[in-house]
């Protein structure tokens, strides 16, 4: 077999006979193509729809469970999840924890309980003052309706000595030993209360980010196998051609 | 052409257990798991379908590149290729091609 002209090749890509194989390449191409990017936007519009639906608020007792054994963590499903709380605030559980700066400002943040229409009392972290003494540390009376990001129990400092009413890190168990009363697990950093509460404290951003949705493998893994296999489709094409050209004949016997 | 041979058969094979495989999981979820939800299905069973995603690349490279040596058709070629995305069709069609390339005297056994 002796290697083909290159005009020898293009001649015989012209024939009718090349020409429809070229056609149905191109159009194999055309379709691959269009099917990668159709599984491509899949991935995509899976994802949003997934961030979507973990980004819309339920209520804490969706994700912790409206049994009277409450987890003892946040579900990790649960952590970072917005979600919305019903009840009134005990104004006998209350702490400050401390050394929790504020733009640069030392304060601290203030946690109050929340008993909720079951009866469990949910940790609420309200928000951050410069002391926890004043009108805007007192809490709420009436029934109030809180939403907030789910934050698991911060499990640093836990043998750290406080003083009477302070804390060093919010831990329902912690929290539970002081308050005599058990406590879900985990803690809702506010973000809105009905009603709002003038004065009140700084409402803070919550530390721990919400782990990512699944991602759709599956469908990636798609998009780019048709685009190889667009890819695949030419270099076969072509060294089909070429073969052809050395002449050696096909389809002998079948 | 001994090489390429059994580079196809292995790769029809492999394909052709894991098509398999991932199809009847896929039937039995349907009818019995409630796999029409996509939550209710476990991830291996996606990596199985990537898994053959991939594989039947290697497929095709394989089945082209025998089918080069034996000089087959364009027809009959893209029909070994195309068996193995049919679930069961690359065992057919490695049974075929075995006994053909063997009738040719291209191999000795």
């Amino acid at each position: 077999m002796s290697r083909p002209e290159p005009r020898s090749v293009l001649r015989l890509a012209l024939t009718p006979r090349w020409l429809v194989a070229a056609a149905l390449m191109v159009l194999f191409v055309v379709a691959a193509v269009f099917l990668g990017r159709w599984q491509w936007e899949r991935t995509q519009s899976i994802l949003v729809a997934e961030r979507a639906a973990i980004s819309e608020a339920i209520p804490i007792e969706e994700v912790l469970g409206a049994d009277a054994n409450p987890p003892t963590a946040v579900p990790d499903e649960g952590i970072g999840r917005p979600v919305t709380l019903s009840g009134r605030y005990e104004p006998a559980m209350q702490v400050a924890v401390t050394n929790r700066e504020h733009e640069g400002r030392p304060g601290v943040w203030i946690v109050t309980g929340l008993r909720l229409p079951d009866g469990r009392i949910a940790a609420v972290l309200r928000g951050w003052l410069e002391t926890p003494e004043g009108a805007a540390a007192v809490a709420p009376t009436g029934p109030v309706a809180v939403s907030g990001i789910l934050q698991p129990d911060e499990t640093f400092y836990a043998d750290a000595a406080s003083t009477p009413g302070t804390v060093a890190a919010i831990d329902h168990a912690r929290l539970a030993d002081l308050w005599q009363e058990p406590l879900l697990p985990g803690f809702t950093v506010l973000e809105a209360q009905e009603p709002s509460l003038s004065p009140a404290p700084v409402p803070v951003l919550p530390t721990v980010q919400t782990a990512d949705v699944p991602f759709p493998l599956q469908n990636f893994a798609y998009a780019f196998q048709w685009w190889i296999f667009a890819l695949f489709a030419m270099v076969v094409y072509a060294r089909w051609l070429y073969v052809d050209a050395q002449g050696v004949h096909y389809g002998e016997g079948s | 052409m001994k090489g390429a041979l059994l580079r196809y058969r292995v790769m029809a094979y492999v394909t052709g257990v894991v098509l398999a495989t991932a199809f009847i999981w896929l039937v039995v979820g349907r009818i019995f798991l409630d796999y029409g939800n996509p939550d209710a299905r476990p991830a291996l069973y996606g990596y199985l379908w990537i898994a053959h995603g991939w594989l039947y690349f290697l497929y095709l490279v394989t089945g082209v590149d025998l089918a080069f040596r034996v000089r087959y058709s364009v027809v009959r070629t893209l029909g070994i290729l195309i068996a193995g995305t049919i679930p069961f069709m690359s065992f057919v069609a490695e049974y075929y091609v075995h006994k053909d390339v063997v009738a040719r005297g291209l191999v000795t056994d």
